[in-house]
This record gives structure tokens, sequence and C-alpha cells, in this order.
């Protein structure tokens, strides 16, 4: 069983801590992502979880071990590396075989592991070619291939798709959750693309400024975000935070005031808000709807449209807060022209000033007469 | 880099070249046309720019009267020997220095570099006393060592720049892989930087090749003598009338180290400019 666990781990550079007392649970065959922005301590966590990276406190588990000391080949992982590091003076054979012949194992097993690594990810007519003379997606694969056949307990990825092309990134994607499927070990992989983290997770670790902001399923965090923060970075584009002003609050419901003086009503616990309150209404772009049949219309000026296909886009601001509107492609819409749009209230969400989301109710919302 | 757009420019700056070209290599050709000509032909007050007739007979007696091959054998031996030894520890040192962290790293560095503050001459005025010491005067591997002492600052310094920009990444991969340290260094590091190795090789050749003062003051016996002080000792002496002899015997002495330089310049290019471009 190849259980992680994270004790209040802490990682400083001399003086400057970038990890701050990170506790976490990863159970045996999870597929876990750990997404956030550059710089959040992604990558320093799972390079502290493989070995590479000294835990200035706190403690690593893998299984029943307690490995916060052992080197690196020890742990029972294998890594997949941004640049996929494989080595340019070997065939693709002798990179995936190195592994398994530094530490002595019999050539027969060695044979029959690259055998099979090379059958599922397709690499049985590039076994004699050197790292040089292969495409991107070919290195991906030979990369990914030298971590099967040490046949680890768990799999670390580290960026491992941010150097390839759209395309190339969306068939690896699929490729490595059918390898989860097939494997069944415990993957952690870590990007700062949120469509690999909602796509191929099954727990997405939100990261910021050396702390997790929030742990939990990809829908979990799409829908019931911790703070603005998660909800700003799970979904893309980005959820709109329009500025709304609290007319009364209480356990059950907040009365807030729009910009443009309509009066919302929303079912969740306002306990810890005032008269007065400026709070942020998250609603994200894919939830407007052209025209004004939602509960709550909004009439905004268009500035730029990006049509892309099967939807389009529509840039603009309300009280100077960019937004962002997913349209139907069909819609006919001209720069600088008004465009009503409207969202339900049952998909917003509240935001204090210190960024923390008040937990929505499900009770159906009530749209209420503007205050003018 | 900059651009020469018109052709009187062009032309200018090839002419430039061409001077240069010409002062850097007609006191070669001379000295080549030299080994060729006959005592005749050498001495007449008016001298010819090609030989009449390509006469051998100073290259035979270079090869048959004296030592040269004996010192060829010499010179060989210690410069082979002690740029490969020089190669191996730059290899080690620079490979330290660029990728593992422990106290006083950078003080180790300088203090490594510092050897090549001081004149060739002033280190020698150390080592004679400590090759001394220990019974290597006048030897070939006391020769060795001495060369190493040179040659071994610039050349750690060489091996730590180029190891320096190798992808961590890699050797992090090896160490995933289960690879000790030693392993990584000769299984991963060193295949993928030889051209960087070939290139301190060199360096370390043609030094202790052309080496003259040190083989001058540290072998005094004829058995040990290199080739620079052998050619030194028989041609360059007020009785010596014999320049055919002499030009004859440095381009024998010279061959080895163009042909090794001709074998490897496509590494030592390589490595020279390994570092310039990511």
């Amino acid at each position: 069983m190849a259980d992680v666990k994270l004790e209040k781990v802490v990682k400083r550079y001399g003086k400057v801590e970038t990890i701050h007392g990170v506790d976490l649970d990863i159970k045996h065959g999870e597929f876990v992502v750990f997404v956030g922005p550059s710089g959040c301590g992604k990558s320093t966590l799972l390079r502290m979880i493989a070995g590479l990276e000294e835990v200035t406190e706190g403690e690593v588990y893998i299984g029943n071990n307690q490995v916060t000391n052992w080197q690196p080949s020890k742990r029972e992982i294998a890594m997949v590396f941004q640049s996929y590091a494989l080595y340019p003076h070997m065939t693709v054979l002798e990179n995936m075989s190195f592994g398994l012949e530094v530490t002595g194992q019999p050539k027969d097993l060695i044979e029959q592991r690259v055998s099979e690594a090379s059958r599922i990810l397709k690499l049985g007519d590039l076994l004699d070619r050197k790292p040089k003379e292969l495409s991107g997606g070919q290195r991906q694969r030979v990369a990914i291939g030298r971590t099967i056949v040490r046949q680890p307990e768990i799999f670390l990825f580290d960026e491992p798709l941010s150097n390839l092309d759209a395309e190339l990134r969306v068939q690896m994607r699929i490729e490595i959750s059918k390898l989860h499927e097939q494997l069944g070990n415990t993957m952690i992989y870590v990007t700062h693309d949120q469509v690999e983290a909602m796509t191929m997770a099954d727990k997405i670790v939100v990261l910021r400024d050396g702390n997790i902001e929030q742990v939990g399923t990809p829908l979990e965090l799409y829908h019931q975000p911790v703070n603005k923060f998660v909800a700003g970075f799970i979904g893309s584009p980005k959820m709109n935070f329009l500025p709304v002003t609290v007319l009364s609050a209480n356990s059950e419901q907040v009365n807030v005031l729009l910009h443009d003086g309509q009066k919302l009503s929303l079912s969740c616990d306002g306990r810890t808000v005032n008269e007065g309150d400026k709070l942020s209404l998250g609603i994200r772009p894919e939830h407007f709807f052209s025209g004004s049949e939602a509960d709550i219309s909004l009439t905004v000026d268009v500035d730029v449209v990006e049509q892309l296909g099967g939807t389009t886009y529509v840039y603009s601001d309300i009280d100077g807060q960019p937004v962002t509107i997913e349209a139907d492609s069909d819609l006919e819409l001209v720069k600088g022209e008004p465009m009503t749009f409207s969202f339900h209230l049952s998909r917003c969400h509240l935001f204090t000033a210190d960024d923390r989301r008040l937990e929505v109710a499900l009770s159906t919302p009530v749209k209420e007469e503007a205050c003018a | 880099m900059f651009e020469l757009r018109s052709w009187q420019a062009k032309a200018g700056f090839i002419a430039l070249l061409l001077l240069i070209a010409f002062f850097l290599f007609f006191p070669v050709y001379w000295a080549l046309s030299s080994a060729f000509k006959g005592n005749g032909e050498l001495y007449q007050l008016e001298p010819t720019m090609f030989p009449s007739d390509f006469y051998l007979g100073h290259f035979l007696t270079a090869i048959s009267e004296g030592n040269l091959l004996l010192q060829l054998k010499n010179s060989l031996l210690t410069s082979t020997s002690s740029a490969l030894l020089n190669a191996a520890l730059a290899s080690l040192a620079g490979y330290s220095f660029a990728k593992f962290e422990y106290p006083a790293k950078k003080p180790l560095m300088l203090l490594i570099l510092s050897a090549q503050m001081f004149p060739f001459g002033v280190l020698l005025i150390s080592i004679y006393p400590m090759l001394q010491a220990v019974n290597l005067l006048d030897t070939k591997l006391g020769l060795t060592i001495s060369y190493i002492v040179f040659a071994l600052p610039v050349s750690t310094y060489m091996m730590y720049s180029y190891f320096k920009q190798l992808p961590n990444e890699l050797i992090e991969a090896a160490k995933v892989d289960g690879a000790s340290n030693i392993k990584i260094f000769y299984r991963i590091v060193m295949p993928i930087s030889f051209p960087a190795f070939i290139t301190v090789t060199l360096y370390a050749f043609m030094w202790s090749w052309n080496d003259l003062l040190y083989s001058m003051t540290l072998i005094t016996s004829e058995e040990n003598r290199t080739v620079g002080p052998g050619l030194l000792l028989r041609y360059i002496n007020e009785n010596n009338s014999d320049w055919g002899g002499a030009m004859a015997a440095s381009f024998l002495a010279a061959a080895p180290v163009v042909f090794v330089f001709a074998l490897l310049q496509k590494q030592f290019i390589g490595g020279v400019t390994s570092g310039a471009v990511k």
C-alpha cells in the first residue's frame, strides 16, 4: 500500500520559508494533482516527496515508513520531469533499462519489463533511437516508460506536459489517465494548468504561497471553493467577481446591493458579515445567459469578442471589474454595442473582504426589485 | 556580430585578414621550406622562396643522429599522462564544485584558481624542493606531476563551467533511478561531457608538449629529456650551423600536437563553445 502522508512539512532556503507546515493525506491508488500559480511551492512539495529536496521541518511518510531522510532510490517512487530528463547519449532501450540495470536486476527481467512498457506506450519501433531523434510526444512517452519499468509504488509527474503543443497535451493527458486506470498506482501530478487538474485528478490540492488552500475532488473545488483564490483559479475562463455591498445579513440570508442598484438576496450564512461590508459576488462565465430570462439581468458595453466556433467569449467591465461572459456562438455581437445578459442567483458565490466564501444554501433564491 | 555591407568594406576586411594570416604563417612556411632545402640552397646569399628540390636529408639526420626519437617518446609519455590525469582530476573537482553543496566551496575554488595567478617560474621554486624531497627530480613521473600544477586550475574552471550548465534534472533522474553518485558521474555525466573532457585534455597536452622551463629545470639526464629542451640544447647554441636540421627536427616535434589537434578539433571547438548557447 502506497499511501503518502505529509505532516507539518516546512521548507526553508536560508531564512526564506517557501512551504509553511503542510499536512496532506494521499490514499493508495489516488491520482492527486498539485495545482497553483508559479512559485506556490507545488514542485518543491513534489520534490520533497521524491527525496530530491531536503525537508527542513516535518515528516514525510510513504506506506508505513517515515522516509523524510531517505534517498530517492529507496522510496519506491519514479518521477517524470518537465524536461523529460532523458539521458541523451543512451538509446530509448538503454534509457528505459538504466534504472533496473544500476540496481542490479537480472537481464531477462529487464528485457521483460522494457518490452511490456514499450508495448503499453507503443514504443516498440523506437527502442534503438536516441532522444534527439524523437518528437516531443515520443520523448514524453519514453520518460513515462522509464518510470513504468521500475514498477514503483508511486509515480510523480512534475509538469510533464508543459513542453508539448496543445494537441499533443490533450492526447498525452488521456494517455496518462488511461495508464493510471491500467496500473492503479498512486500518482502525484504537478501542473499550473487547471484544465489538466480538472480532467485528470481524483483529488486536487490547490496551493498558494506555500500553503494548501483547498483539497477536494475537481467538482467540489468547482462548486464549493473555500475562498476567492480557489474560485478564481479553478475554472476557465476564471470566475467573475462583481463588487456588492451588504444591506442586511443573518444566518440564513444575505441581502446585497449591486453597483446598478439591484438588490439581491442570497441564501447563505451571513453571521460573519455586517451591513455596509463590501463583498464580491462570484459568477462563472459559463453561468451567464444571453438575454434576460434568468434571475438577474445586467447590461454592459461589449469591449472584445472572441469567437471560438463552438462558443463565444465577451469581455467587458462592470463598475471597474473585468467581466468575461460565455455566450452562444451564433449570437451577433458588435464591439461597443450594449449587451444584456442574466444569471441565476443559485449559481452565485459570495466572498468576504478577506476572500472567504460564504456557504450558499440550496433553497431557491429570491429576486427582488431594484432599490432605486 | 557586425555586418559589412559594401564590397569595399568586405575587400578591406579580407585584406586585413590576409595580412594577419601572412604574419602568422610565413615563419611557419619559411621554416618548412628551409627544412626541405639542401645546405647549398639554404646558405646562398639570395634566399629562394620554394625549395628547388625536396631534400629529405635534414629529416633523416634529425632522426638518425641525436636522441630525437627518445625525446619524442618522453614528451609523448609525460604530456599524454599529465593531460589525462589533469582532465580526470579537473572533471572530479569541477563536478564537485558545480553540483554539490558543502561548506567553504567557494573559497576552495578560489584557492585552486589562485595557483594560476603566480608566474610558472615562481611555482617552480616551490615545486623543485618538493620533488627533490620525494626523489622525483629528473624523473618522468616528477615532470608529469609538475605539469598538472599549471594546467589544473584552468582545466577545473573549464569543467566547472561545463558541468554548471548540465541540467540538474538529468542527475536527479539518475538518482531516482537508483544510481549512486559515482555511477551518475561515469555513466551519465562524463559521457555527456566528452567534448569538455577532450578540450581540457588537449589544453593540458599542448601546455606540457610546448613546455621548456619545467623540463629544462627538472630533467637533467639525457634518457629522460623531452623534445623541447632536446631541440634547444642540440640546435640553439653558438656552434650550431645546422639550420636545416633544426627546422626539420622542429617540424617532427610539432607533428604529434598538430595530429592530435586535427583529430580532436571538432570536440575541442564543441567544448570551447558548449556553454555559449543553451
